[in-house]
């Protein structure tokens, strides 16, 4: 399998006006396509700052982090997550006040992608996530959690990237629901070989994953099929 | 274009906040630019007024008491009685000079100076005077002239129309007591007509009489004005002995001769010499404007240049135009009166001199002035119809010797410019009542200044709670609407970072719904500010009205009357009500008034968006997420 993403000695340290933070030591792992990877710990190991680096919104201190050999600081990282990678949350952030479609259609519109065209994808993608057409002119706060994360799934691939970030995607929903939409991911990893990492608490969710990596105080160790 | 579509949704979907921001935006900056407007109205006004109005002060030494004097009248056999002011020690002017004072001008006790006519006109023409005669008779037979009693006119030293008919009626009218005339003995003395014994019986056809009304004396005085020492006796009538003429008193009447001869038929000509023709109250009060050519400049006044201005009626009378010259030989001065009311001089001096010309020059005539409406009060405010004027330091030599009479300080002779408002007046009075002066009256005169400036103090106190209200309101409206729909959009931004816009597009989204809100606000309130404005200051305008004919900047307004409203004057009269108050708004104090409240927003919004746009949009969505 091909790598994507891969991060060599990676740390990371807050730094405020009073301490120094270090959230990440020395991490070095690899992402590829079509497989599901989680990344599990207690809360404050520094999985999200993890995360946080791999959607690019941030740079490590130290160490490199590469997407497709090319290193992380000397990319434009905003086209990145626009066009590369997309992050999914637990709290599903839709923008309230567009609708189910437009939430999906937005990222494309950054794209500048045609409305037509926009929408006809943007219709494939809510088809793809299993949402009904029914639900598609409906506003976020109409439909459930587990629909909404369904949205949130939709307007992620819509940009076209191959890596999917999510932030403990079914922390918000019920089993059913989680039962949904980890295998959504699991599908989008196994069949349009997206790489997908996810950041859980959830043993469902890990037991479901390809590749599962333990945090434990910034520190990266692999738990199970690396 | 995403980013934009998505905040004007945001700002569409929250429509009453949206609406309440506008509307409460709207307020404060129509508050801010009503303050505005009104605030630098009333400063214009102000600026306006400080430059057409002036305030003097007049000053004037009252009497220590008042005292009934009598008078006998032949006619009436009896005597009349009037009240005569009698002042103390003459108080200089110089009481006036005290620390503080601030005067613009003066104090001054003018002088006004005899000036020789010389050839110019001074009267239409040269009827309508009272006879005057200076001249030696005898009583036909003995008599004492306590009535009319028949005089043989030997000799006419001077008179003022030909003496064509003899003998004439004598009577020492206001004498109770005069001396015996015998008809063998000849007699001098001054007199004049005017009196008659019949006159209530017979009317016109009364037999008329010449009394005695002057003998020679002198009021000269010196510097300080305290009255010379003269051995003038002031004799009514004198016997001529051979010799007489010889004699020091005989020496006397001749020079009173001589100076009714220069005098020509009692006339003078009149100059008034000032500091600041403001300080002439009929000047002061626009009775008396310069109609053409121009008025003194400070330059005039300060190297004292030889220029004059002249009253209408006596350059019409001389064929005399703006830029002609003007020969003034100066004489004597009065420091008494002034030239309207006329001075109780005696006309020669302490040693029994005629005063000779002091001062000698040609003046350039620079303005010429009319008289308009006439004011009440004392005649010493009215102007003489030939008076001149001439800046004061354009009399180079002393008139030291040719102070013909001194007085106390009179409304009309002493006056003193100071700053305007009732502030500069009120500092004044109390710095002069500190000075402990008695029996010194001074009066203010501001031309209705401090009814104006009260009227735009207020204006401006309104414009500056309306400013300050409206600078407050908008602070907070702007800082908590920039919370509402900045600050509280932080998870918005957050997810708008995560799917890859990047951070001028945040900003741009977050930046456009406030931006289209806040220039609409500001645009209407700066409207709507400019628009209440207009109609306060309107409102107030129409309330503070006066007459322009009593305005100090009467000339001034008229140059500023529309057609219409002269039209108006003239189908009403002289002088309307008319508003002086500045009342146009301007459209530039209105933009930047909303100018600012709309950069402020913007500038608020630009904070918000950076503090915004410095989280780091994952924790802060975990954050969320908690």
């Amino acid at each position: 399998m091909e790598k994507i993403i891969e991060a060599v000695n990676v740390s990371y340290i807050y730094q405020t006006k009073y301490q120094k933070t270090k959230a990440l030591s020395e991490v070095s792992c690899s992402f590829e396509r079509g497989k599901v990877y989680a990344i599990t710990g207690k809360s404050g190991s520094g999985k999200s700052t993890f995360l946080s680096l791999l959607a690019g919104l941030d740079v490590p201190t130290e160490g490199t982090l590469a997407v497709e050999g090319e290193d992380m600081r000397k990319m434009n990282r905003d086209a990145y997550r626009l066009n590369r990678a997309s992050v999914i949350y637990q709290a599903f952030h839709l923008f309230p006040l567009l609708t189910v479609m437009e939430n999906v259609m937005f990222p494309m519109e950054l794209q500048h992608v045609p409305a037509k065209e926009a929408k006809a994808r943007a219709q494939e993608y809510l088809a793809k996530v299993g949402l009904p057409e029914t639900l598609y002119k409906k506003m976020p706060g109409m439909i459930s959690g587990g629909e909404q994360q369904r949205v949130a799934i939709a307007r992620a691939i819509a940009a076209g990237g191959e890596i999917l970030l999510a932030d403990e995607p079914t922390g918000n929903l019920d089993s059913q629901n989680e039962k949904v939409i980890v295998d959504l991911l699991c599908k989008l990893a196994h069949e349009d070989n997206y790489a997908v990492i996810v950041v859980t608490h959830n043993e469902a969710v890990a037991a479901a994953a390809d590749v599962v990596y333990g945090m434990s105080d910034g520190v990266l160790s692999v738990v199970r099929g690396a | 274009m995403a980013a934009i579509r998505n905040s004007l949704t945001r700002l569409a979907c929250t429509p009453v906040k949206t609406a309440l921001f506008f509307l409460l935006l709207s307020f404060t900056v129509a508050l801010v630019c009503a303050g505005g407007n009104l605030w630098k109205l009333s400063g214009d006004n102000l600026r306006r007024f400080e430059e057409i109005f002036t305030t003097i002060g007049t000053v004037e030494q009252t009497p220590e008491r008042m005292e009934q004097a009598a008078v006998w009248y032949a006619d009436r056999k009896d005597y009349r009685y009037f009240s005569r002011a009698v002042y103390g020690e003459t108080i200089s002017s110089d009481v006036l000079d005290f620390a503080g004072a601030g005067y613009l001008s003066g104090p001054e006790q003018r002088a006004y100076y005899e000036a020789l006519p010389l050839d110019y006109k001074l009267k239409e023409d040269e009827e309508g005077f009272s006879q005057y005669i200076i001249m030696e008779a005898s009583p036909l037979v003995d008599c004492v002239p306590a009535g009319p009693v028949k005089m043989d006119v030997k000799r006419v030293l001077y008179s003022v129309y030909p003496v064509n008919f003899n003998p004439v009626n004598l009577c020492d009218h206001n004498n109770e007591h005069p001396q015996k005339l015998y008809a063998d003995k000849t007699y001098l003395m001054a007199v004049a007509d005017g009196w008659a014994h019949d006159f209530k019986e017979k009317g016109p056809q009364a037999t008329f009489e010449y009394a005695p009304i002057e003998g020679p004396y002198s009021t000269q005085a010196d510097a300080d004005g305290n009255r010379l020492p003269t051995e003038l006796t002031g004799n009514w009538i004198v016997e001529v002995t051979p010799g007489f003429y010889d004699t020091k008193e005989g020496q006397d009447w001749l020079n009173l001769c001589e100076e009714h001869l220069q005098r020509k038929i009692h006339l003078s000509l009149p100059v008034t010499a000032t500091q600041n023709l403001n300080l002439i109250m009929a000047f002061y009060t626009k009775q008396a404007y310069v109609a053409q050519g121009e008025t003194f400049s400070q330059e005039d006044y300060r190297q004292g240049n030889k220029v004059c201005l002249v009253s209408d009626r006596f350059a019409v009378r001389n064929g005399l135009k703006v830029g002609d010259s003007l020969h003034l030989a100066l004489r004597y001065a009065n420091y008494a009166a002034s030239p309207g009311r006329g001075g109780a001089e005696g006309y020669l001096k302490a040693d029994g001199g005629v005063y000779e010309v002091f001062e000698e020059s040609d003046y350039t005539i620079k303005g010429i002035y009319e008289v308009g409406v006439g004011t009440d009060g004392d005649w010493g405010y009215v102007l003489d119809r030939n008076e001149v004027f001439i800046p004061a330091a354009s009399i180079k030599n002393s008139n030291a010797d040719n102070i013909a009479l001194h007085g106390p300080m009179k409304g009309y002779t002493t006056s003193f410019q100071i700053p305007n408002g009732s502030e500069s007046m009120e500092n004044y009075r109390k710095l002069w009542e500190a000075q402990g002066v008695d029996h010194v009256e001074i009066t203010f005169y501001d031309g209705g200044y401090s009814r104006l400036e009260g009227g735009l103090k207020n204006m401006r106190t309104m414009s500056a709670v309306l400013l300050t209200s409206g600078m407050v309101s908008a602070v907070c409206i702007v800082v908590f609407f920039c919370h509402l729909f900045i600050t509280r959009q932080r998870r918005q931004t957050a997810i708008e970072r995560g799917l890859g816009m990047t951070k001028r597009q945040c900003a741009c989204s977050l930046l456009t719904g406030i931006l289209v809100v806040a220039l609409a606000g500001s645009i209407a309130g700066s409207l709507a500010g400019q628009f209440f404005a207009g109609r306060a200051v309107l409102q107030m305008a129409t309330a503070e009205t006066f007459d322009t004919r009593f305005s100090n900047g009467e000339v001034q307004f008229n140059m500023e009357k529309s057609e219409e409203e002269m039209a108006d004057e003239g189908a009403h009269g002289n002088g309307i009500a008319k508003s002086v108050y500045l009342t146009q708004t301007h459209w530039q104090t209105s933009a930047v008034c909303g100018g600012l409240v709309f950069l402020f927003t913007m500038g608020m919004a630009f904070v918000g968006i950076h503090r915004n746009l410095r989280e780091e949009p994952l924790a802060l969505l975990s954050e969320c997420e908690k």
